[in-house]
Formats: structure tokens, sequence, C-alpha cells
């Protein structure tokens, strides 16, 4: 699954260690999420769209398996 | 650090009664017995001491306290805990096999050869009520 994380994150200048702390989880989960190695629990993707306000959709990008 | 003091003080006193018991007991009972009680006792200890260390440094600084708390519930660290528990058990269940085999290559005792498969028929026991009770809370 894809997510544009990084990028929104980047837009609202908020550093890997302040999202973390925000969100109640590790600096590498969020630098494993941005990577794209880990997909968060539906929990932990509802507190990111939260925290910036948006939708799961609009952060997550589901691809159908070809 | 997510048990409480009060538990490594309990789990230190353990540590060195079993040191002390262990020192006092070895010429009355069988000596490995003593040796057990000791070494599980300098374990206990050690482990203990170290935890009420990183306790005691949690109070003085709060802020390595949440670090400590935060990494310790992140739902990535538990997922690779979880995952490394059960690739590790998989792991040591071919070990046990093996060593199962030694035992009987060595002419080991029949008890020791039949605890080894005791020990294998457990995992897949153990296995099958996990992933039942499992299937039934998920």
């Amino acid at each position: 699954m894809k997510n544009r994380l990084e990028e929104i994150r980047k837009t609202r200048g908020i550093s890997q260690e302040a999202l973390a702390s925000e969100l109640e989880v590790s600096r590498q989960t969020i630098g494993s999420l941005e990577n794209g190695r880990y997909n968060p629990s539906i929990v932990l993707a509802f507190k990111i769209a939260r925290r910036f306000g948006m939708s799961i959709e609009d952060i997550f990008i589901y691809e159908e398996e070809k | 650090m997510l048990r409480k003091k009060s538990f490594y003080l309990t789990t230190l006193v353990l540590g060195f009664v079993l040191v002390v018991a262990g020192f006092l007991l070895k010429e009355m009972v069988v000596k490995s017995i003593a040796g057990v009680m000791f070494g599980v006792g300098a374990g206990l200890f050690g482990m203990s001491l170290a935890n009420l260390y990183m306790k005691a440094l949690e109070d003085k600084n709060p802020e390595i306290k949440r670090q400590n708390e935060i990494e310790a519930f992140d739902e990535r660290n538990t997922a690779i805990r979880n995952r490394a528990k059960a690739k590790s058990a998989d792991i040591i269940q071919w070990f046990i096999i093996v060593l199962g085999y030694l035992t009987i290559l060595i002419d080991a005792a029949l008890w020791v050869t039949l605890s080894t498969v005791v020990v294998f028929a457990l995992y897949h026991v153990l296995s099958a009520h996990f992933t039942k009770r499992f299937q039934r809370e998920m």
C-alpha cells in the first residue's frame, strides 16, 4: 500500500520525531510507514488521518494486487 | 519498564534469598539443586537490580519513561516482537527434534529422549490451543 504521509508531513513542516510523539508511536514506525515497509493498523491510520484533518483515503492509497 | 517497582523489589529479595539458600544448603541438599538455586537466584538478583536502576532513571527523567512506554506499546514494535517470537519457536522445534535424535545416538536414558518428545508434542499442543483461542477472540 502506498501513502502520502511523508509528503503531507513535510508540507506541514512537522518532523518525524514530533509526529511520532504526537501519535505515541516510535520514530522508526513513522519512517517505516513513509517508506511503505509497514502498513499501519486501522487505529493508527485513523489517528494519522485525524492528525492532518484528512480522510484515510487521502493519505493511504490502496491498489488492487495484479 | 512496564512492571511496577514492587515487582522488581520482590524478585530482588527472592533472588537474594535463593543465592543465600543455595550457598547455605550446598552441603545439606543435593549439590546440583543448590547450584540451580544459586544460578537462578543470581540471575533474578541481577535482572531485578538492572530493572530497578532503569526505574530510578525513569523517575528522574519522565521523558525517558514516556519514550520507553511508547517503544513498548508501539504497534510496529509489538508486531516485530511477536513475529520474531513465532519464528524463533518454529526454528527451536526443529532443534528439539535434532536433540531427541542426539539423545538416542549417545545412548542417553530413555526418559531423556522421551522428554524431548514431550517438549516437541507440547509445542504443537500449545500452538493448536492458541490458534483455537485466537480464532475465538479475533
